[in-house]
Parts: C-alpha cells; structure tokens; sequence
C-alpha cells in the first residue's frame, strides 16, 4: 500500500514541478511585479499605480476591447469555416479519404507560424500571386493590396486556428448517430431545421471547446496581427511585448498580462455560462 | 397493379441495385389500410434497404412506390406521409420528452397550446403523460420506445416504418413490447410497417408477414399460413423451430407419400403437389407435432419408432428433446409440452415418438426446385 | 533584490547559459548583432588563442531585455548601441565599467573612441568601447521617386502607398531634424522635449494615410523595395547598399537634414565569466585586416584604424556616393538617452500607432 502510494506521488511529481515552477510561480511574480510603481527619485512604491495606468490611458483599454473584438470575430469566422469541413470529415468522408482530410488540416502545421504567416504574404501582397493574377487575367487594370488590413488578419488568424476548431468538432460529430439526422428529415425538418435543432445541439461541447481553445490562440497571437496586419493593426500582446522589450516597462507589461488574463477568463467563462456548457465537459472531455 | 383505395401501400416492381449487387429484386406487394405488416428476412436480405425505400432515404433504381394511391418515389423524406422508429430510436439527446414530439409538430407549423395539447394526447395513448420534461437519459428501454413511436403516431402518419425496434431491448422487456407494440398499432389504427429478424416478434404481432430473402418475397401470408404451410423450403427453416430431413420419394397416393430418409428410416408425409418418384424432398416436422410415449408401445399413428435420448433440455412447458432413432439414426428435436411428464426421462432413456402424415410436409429441396 | 527574483521568471534562458558556462572557462560567450561575428574571423580567433566563441545573435532591446532579466550574467561580452548604455546602466546595473588599459588604443580611430568613451561614461568609469558605426537615413528608388531628399519629403501626396518607415524612435528623430528642430540638444529638458516630439507625432498622423506599412523587419523592407511596392523608406545604409547591389536604381541617400549615426561598442556584462577573453577579442577584431571582414560580413564600417585599405573597392564606392564631405560632417551621432525619455516617445508611437 505504502510502495503503491510513493509511485503515485512520482508519477505526479513532473506536473505538480511543471505546474508550479512554470505556471504559478511565474503568474505571482508577474502580479508582484505589476503592484510595483517605480520612481528613481523617490524610490520604489507599492500600490495600484500600473493598474491605474492602463485604465486612465484609452489607448490601452481600447487595444485590449479591439484585440478581443477581433478575436470573437476571427473564432466565429473560424467556427463558420470549420463546421461545414468538420462535418464534412466526420459524416461523409470514408476511411482513407477521411485520414487524408484530417492530414491535410494538420499540414499547415509541418512548417513553423512565421513561414505560414509569409505564405499568406507572398499570396496577399500588392506583387503578390493573387494581385498579379487577377491584372493578367484582366479583371483589374492595376495590381491591388490585399494586405495590411483588418481583413487579411482575420484570414491569417482563421487560417492559423482552424486545426483547433476542427479536431474537436470531428471528434464529437464522430459520435453523432446517422440515424439521428434521419430521424430529424423524416419528422418533417429541412436542412435548416436538422442542422439548427439536432446537429449544432449535438456539437455543442465541440463548438465550445473549439471556440475556447482558438479565442485564447487568437488573443495571445503575436506574429498573425503584426506582420499581416498593417498600420492599424493593434494588438495587445504586441503592446505587453513592447512594455516588456522596447520601454523596459515591465511592471507596465506585468500589469497588462494580468488584465489579459483576468479578461480572456471572464470572456470564456461567459461563453460557456451563454452555452449552457461547463468547462469540464467541453474541455476536460 | 391497380390502384386500390383499401391498400396504404403499394409497390411495384420496387428494384434497388446497389454496384456489385441488388439489394431489392423486383418486389409487388401491398399493404391493407389499418394492418400490421411484418418483413421478416435474415441480415443482409434487403429488408433495411427497403425499409428506407418507403421512408425517403434511398431512391429506387426500378418500380414504383405509391402511398395511398400517389406516387411517392420523388419525394423527399421530410415531405412523406411516413414516419419512422429507428432501430436505435434516434431520440434526440438535447430535447426532452414533449421537445422531442414537438419537434415533428414545430414543423408542421403547429402552434403553442394545440401542441401542447396534442402532446399530451400522445402521451396519454401511450401511458407516459406527465413525462413531458423528462430528460431522455432517465427513460428507461421500454418508455424511449414508447416516446419514439408516440413522436412518430402524433404526426399521424399514413405509414409507421419501424427498423427492428426492439432489437435492443432485453428479453423480457421485448416480450412485453411486442404485445405493448400490437396493442398501440390496434389503438391508432396505423399502418405499421415492421421488420425484424426476428421470427417471433414477427408472427405475435404481424397480421400479414412477408419472408425476405436475396431481395425477394418468399411467401407473403398470414403468421398461421407461414407456420403451418410454408412454401418454400426457406420459409420452413425460418419461420418457428423444425426438424428438416432430406429424403427420396419412394412412391405416392394421392396427398400423402412414402419417402426413406438418408438414414434409411421409412416415413408417410402429407404432400400438397404431385411428387415424382425418386426426386429428392426436404421432409418438415415441427418438434411440437411429435407425440411420446413409452418405448416399444403399439401406438394409432402414421409414423412412430423408437428412440433414445441424447440430450435433455429443461425449461418448464418450452423443454425440448434431442433424440436419436435407434435403427436409422436420424437426430429430431421434441417438445414435449405438458402432456408428457419429463420426470423419469434422463440422458440414454429410450422412448417411443410418433406422428401423423398430415403433420408433417415435404418440399422439394432448394437444389432439385431450382433446376 | 528585484533582479533576482526575475531571474527565475528567465529559467529557460539563464539555465542554457548556467550549463555552457560549466563546461569550459575557455569559452566567449558573445551576444551581438547578425554579421558582426563572421565564421571566419571566429576560426581565426580560436586558432590563435584557443578560445571558443559561442555567438548570440541580437538587437539593443533584446541584449537588454536578456541581461537584465539575468542581471548581467549568461554572457561574457555585448554589444549595444553607445546611446543606450548609460541609461541602462544607471537603472539596472547590468554591466562593468572597461578597463581601458587593456585595450589597444592605438588600433582604434581616436575622434569614436574619445566619442563613446562620453557617452558611455557613468561617473568617471566609462562602460563602452565602439565597433561598428553607420547611418540611418533613406533609401529610394531614383527612378521613381527622384525628389525624396529629407525624411519629411516622404510623406508626398504623390507617394500614396509607396512609402514605409519603421514605428521607432529612430523616425521620431529623423522627422525632429527635418522639422528644423534639434531633438538632441533638447534631451535634458524634457519640456522642450515633449514640444518636439508633440510636433513630430502631428506630422506623422498626418503622413500616416500615405504609409504603405510600418515595417518591422529588414527582410520586410527589402522585400517591399525590391518588389517596387515602395520606391521610398526610411532605413539603414547597409541594407540600402545590398539593395544597391542587386538593383543599380536603388540607393542610400544620407537626407539633408542629416543622416542618423549610431556606433555599436562593446560592453562587458556585470557578471561575465571570461573577462580576459573579452578583452581578447576587442582587441582581435579591431586589428585592420579582421575588422575588413566584418565590414564586408556586416555591411558597415568600423572604427578600426586602417582597416579601410582592405576594404573592397565596391563599398567604398557606394560610400562615397551615399556620403559627400559634407553629409559626413552633417551626420547626427546619437547621444547617450537619458532614462525616462523613451517612455515619452512610447506614448507618441503608440498614439501614431492607434491614429485613423
């Protein structure tokens, strides 16, 4: 009994370390560190100072609600994109052709996000592929910029999250019994009908934890927004990375990734609590 | 085929071919108005490919389906006067009880309190009024069979299509479904459209049942006429328990023929068509048909030897026998019934069995009918 | 106090340079900018002296970022900027003053070594010697977009789209001096300061429509010009000079009111654990013939006496053409910042940044 329990606690030895030292350590010195007001002149104070700061400055909030706006807006697209493709993978497509699906959602993913992200450069770019094709085909008389935009951020962020709406969606279309969509037709539904009262219902614990896991990758997206995102394109990691690297701020920066992350918690858990669906059945499935 | 106002149902030349084969081999049948109709045919037989048929998830490769005198063939599942209670229900697992009989009712454009009401009308005829808000996970096996068929009934299909519903079910539960099922389709009036596997099921509830096999009907009757006068040597095996023996005609008087048995045994069968000599038959006898006695007494029966007992099967009014002839060695399997006492009767003991002609039949066997 | 705390939130960084420090004292652990430590010079290095050198490639922010959040420990020697040295130092301490006497003076242009000796001078220690110096300035299309000279003749109505600058301090600087002011001199008065910058921050929201991107990347900017969807930037005389290469029309011009120029010293970190073989390599690089190469590599010329006559003649020329007598005279070397300054400009980049 005594030899069983001392395996136990080794085997959850290497979480409780990666936990503590990588996760918690680390977020409460972060807050300790964002309590801290520096003054050279009359040294340091604790106090709400950088909390302070980012309220009173509406550049920062206003970075922090676009940066979650579009965040909701690229998750809802993503959703949109990868339900159909999900479905798709999950209830039509057979065996080989069904691995070979998944394959190819995975693919983008063999090379690393900075390569993805100039892909889509070389194809949105006023020089680029999608331009050029469209003068030589003579739809337009002069080559047009696709890129810099909001818009072209939000196709690099759907592009860089879909795998992760798409896995969760299969997996739980998987299980949804043929019949049950039969049974939907046979009753006297139409496609909208089945798709809206049985399959959405049906996916509900996918689509949720599908929408957690690619809002958070899009909040806490760095490269995408940066280099597709042209001159407008703020975002609030980039204003925690310029805190933390080009001011030397880093009780400022400190202060923000605590505000992100107190706000991307109260977005998910409005989420679930709008869904009807808890965190442990969406994501601890 | 004429289009005739009693038959709900009517199907001609219904063919499905699949790629490398047919599923559905040029069916005509029809169905009365009000009746329990049955198909009752092995796995793979086609039963299931025409069963989606009637319901709108195949389209027929040939023939013709017509539901109360209309073609049905190019309309679509949703706007079929049919319904259907899947073989695994297909409840929906995210509405309760009255959301899930909603449903059907939602789109008919039924609106708020006549749904209700008719809900709980269904419900009512099913017994189950007042589990309006029930989530399906706390029905138990056979009350979700009861909502299914009551979220199909109360759209008041001209067809109710049932996939082997009670397949499952456990065994006690679906003894009881089976009259619960005869009882609800007597109370509705529906035409059920049922099948099963399932022989049994079949022949309790069934007014007409149709024995599939290869996509085709072997025999379309009554339970009783499947039972007691199969046509083919398939519906015989298929239908109720019997003893097959394979045997040469040696000569035949009017309905009743002398034929020896592969093991030599000498037997007089009833048979309904002119039998040539020689030809090979399949001889029927049911295991209830088979009287015992004591061995060696004289008995006023057409066919009766002496036999001894391999195996002893015990179960109350439904034990049976397994017997060898003790000069032929031809194995039959008895049912005893009440009216014989299984007291006495151990593994070794020898007994007499007997019948008469007409109760049992010979067929010709499949090889020598088909050439 | 602070610090330590902070090194460990840096494990994953410090705990690769605890180990590489464990295995061998003979071991340079340098932390530079890309092209400033070319294979070749570092096989010479190792050849004559024996010491190995594991090169770090970097930017000012980031060797900043890294040593304090290590408090000067996990490299032997750095090399930031001679502007951002004393401010740095002040505040977090990350770095030890140079003794002088070890360094081969004689090897080093004696106007940049007496230059950055004041800049980088914290009391009377001084915490920088230069390396590698060069401009910042502008780099056009001459074919199509000839009358670009200042930094303000960017932002051209005409030039819709066809321009990018970065979103730094450098471009605050360079619009400063093309708006007539001089940012520089205003460094210790940060009323007048904030004025500039108040100035400079209208002129850019104003340019801002006409700004293709804000570029964040060399190889960004090179890709854009190269591509002709800009004609016009701000940038870095050495990318402008590989641009050159590929591309005749295009060319680095130092703008009238001056190009802005940088000298990248040495500095060795608090807690370096190869002293001598810092001192070493300032020494082995800055010999003519080594620091030739890392002309060649970097792009930029060194303050290395002599080394011009190995130079190839290719570099020289293109010099030459970008920089008359006078734009050499003209150069705005960047004076050490003072602490608390940047802070000023973040607001005024962010505000450019969210602008309409």
């Amino acid at each position: 009994m005594k030899a069983k329990g001392l395996g136990f606690y080794l085997l959850l030895l290497p979480f409780v370390l990666w936990f503590v030292l990588l996760i918690v350590l680390p977020h409460l010195q972060m807050f300790e560190l964002s309590l801290i007001k520096r003054d050279y002149a009359a040294g340091d104070s604790i106090g709400m100072y950088q909390y302070q700061q980012f309220f009173e400055e509406p550049l920062y909030w206003r970075t922090l609600v676009r940066t979650v706006w579009m965040s909701l807006l690229a998750t809802f697209i993503t959703l949109l994109v990868s339900f159909p493709v999900a479905f798709f993978i999950a209830k039509v497509a057979k065996g080989k052709s069904k691995r070979l699906l998944l394959l190819s959602c995975l693919l983008p993913f063999w090379v690393s996000e900075l390569v993805r992200t100039y892909g889509w450069m070389i194809l949105l770019r006023e020089s680029g592929v999608i331009s050029q094709g469209l003068l030589a085909l003579g739809l337009t008389d002069q080559p047009i910029e696709f890129l810099y935009n909001d818009v072209s951020m939000l196709i690099g962020l759907v592009y860089t999250s879909m795998l992760f709406m798409v896995v969760p969606l299969v997996s739980t279309l998987e299980g949804l019994d043929q019949s049950l969509i039969e049974a939907g037709y046979d009753l006297g539904g139409n496609g909208w009908n089945v798709t809206h009262s049985i399959i959405v219902p049906y996916a509900m614990p996918g689509i949720v934890s599908g929408c957690i896991m690619v809002f958070m990758l899009c909040l806490g997206n760095y490269l995408t927004p940066r280099l597709l995102g042209g001159k407008d394109s703020l975002w609030f990691t980039e204003q925690i990375f310029t805190q933390f690297i080009t001011r030397f701020n880093w009780e400022l920066g400190a202060a923000f990734g605590g505000v992100l992350l107190v706000v991307s918690s109260l977005v998910v858990s409005l989420g679930l609590k709008l869904s009807g669906q808890s965190f442990s059945r969406t994501l601890g499935r | 085929m004429a289009a005739n106002a009693n038959f709900d149902l009517e199907c001609e030349q219904l063919s499905k071919h699949f790629a490398d084969f047919t599923a559905v081999d040029q069916l005509n049948f029809s169905v009365e108005a009000g009746s329990f109709f049955s198909i009752l045919g092995p796995s793979g037989c086609g039963k299931t490919t025409l069963l989606r048929m009637l319901a709108g998830f195949e389209s027929p490769s040939e023939g013709e389906i017509r539901i109360h005198q209309k073609r049905v063939n190019e309309l679509a599942p949703n706007k079929r006067p049919v319904n259907m209670v899947f073989q695994h229900l297909a409840l929906f697992p995210n509405m309760n009880v009255a959301e899930n009989i909603a449903y059907g009712l939602k789109r008919r454009g039924i609106k708020g309190s006549e749904r209700a009401s008719k809900i709980k009308d269904v419900l009512e005829r099913v017994g189950l009024d007042g589990s309006q808000t029930k989530q399906i996970a706390q029905l138990s096996g056979g009350q979700k069979q009861r909502i299914a068929i009551a979220r199909s009934l109360v759209l008041e299909p001209r067809l109710l299509l049932l996939d082997e519903p009670l397949g499952a079910l456990d065994l006690k539960l679906r003894e009881k479904m089976k009259v619960e099922l005869k009882h609800l389709q007597r109370e509705f009036g529906t035409t059920f459209i049922y099948i099963t596997h399932d022989q049994s099921e079949a022949l309790v509830m069934s007014d007409k049942v149709a024995v599939m096999n290869n996509g085709r009907f072997e025999q379309l009757a009554s339970p009783q006429q499947l039972y007691y006068q199969p046509s083919s040597a398939f519906v015989a095996k298929f239908v109720g328990q019997t003893n097959a023996l394979s045997a040469v005609v040696c000569e035949q008087r009017q309905d009743v023929a002398l034929v020896k048995t592969a093991h030599g045994r000498h037997l007089i069968v009833a048979t309904s068509i002119n039998q040539s000599a020689k030809s090979t038959v399949d001889v029927f006898v049911r295991p209830e048909a088979i009287g015992i006695a004591e061995a060696g007494q004289e008995l006023k029966a057409d066919n009766q030897f002496d036999v001894k007992v391999e195996e002893c099967l015990f179960d109350g009014a439904s034990s049976t026998l397994v017997v060898r002839d003790i000069h032929h060695n031809d194995l039959y399997r008895v049912a005893p019934g009440a009216s014989f006492s299984l007291h006495n009767v151990v593994v070794g003991s020898t007994l007499r069995i007997f019948w008469d002609a007409k109760q049992a039949m010979c067929i010709h066997s499949e090889v020598s009918s088909e050439s | 106090m602070l610090n330590k705390r902070l090194t460990l939130s840096a494990l994953v960084l410090s705990m690769g340079a605890m180990v590489s420090a464990q295995t061998s004292a003979e071991t340079l652990r340098l932390l530079t900018w890309g092209g400033y430590a070319p294979q070749e010079v570092i096989d010479m290095f190792e050849k004559e002296t024996g010491i190995e050198v594991k090169v770090t490639k970097s930017n000012n922010e980031d060797m900043i970022s890294k040593l304090r959040a290590t408090g000067g420990s996990g490299f032997d020697l750095a090399q930031p900027s001679q502007d951002r040295i004393t401010g740095v130092q002040q505040q977090f301490g990350i770095y030890q003053p140079i003794d002088l006497s070890r360094i081969e003076h004689q090897q080093m242009i004696t106007s940049m070594l007496d230059a950055t000796k004041k800049n980088t001078a914290v009391g009377d220690q001084v915490f920088g010697v230069p390396h590698v110096w060069g401009t910042s300035g502008l780099v056009v299309n001459g074919e199509m977009a000839k009358d670009v000279a200042d930094y303000t003749d960017l932002c051209q109505k005409q030039y819709e789209g066809k321009i990018s600058y970065r979103l730094k301090r450098p471009t605050l600087i360079g619009f400063a001096f093309a708006l007539g002011e001089d940012p520089f001199a205003a460094y210790a008065d940060p009323v007048k300061y904030q004025q500039i910058l108040n100035k400079v921050e209208t002129a850019l929201v104003d340019c801002k429509p006409l700004v293709k991107t804000y570029w964040s990347g060399g190889d960004e900017l090179m890709n854009l010009m190269r591509s002709n969807e800009v004609v016009a930037a701000m940038a870095w005389d050495a990318g402008g000079w590989k641009l050159n290469r590929e591309q005749q029309n295009i060319q680095f011009v130092a703008p009238k009111s001056g190009a802005l120029g940088w000298i990248d010293t040495f500095a060795i970190p608090k807690k370096s654990k190869a002293i001598d073989a810092a001192y070493k390599w300032i020494n082995f690089v800055m010999r003519p013939e080594v620091a030739a190469k890392i002309t060649e590599s970097a792009g930029n010329f060194t303050a290395s006496k002599g080394s011009d006559a190995y130079v190839n003649e290719l570099a020289k020329a293109q010099f030459n053409t970008s920089f008359s007598s006078d734009d050499i005279d003209n150069i705005k070397w960047y004076p050490a910042v003072p602490a608390g300054l940047e802070a000023m400009e973040g607001k005024v980049l962010d505000r450019v940044q969210a602008a309409k």
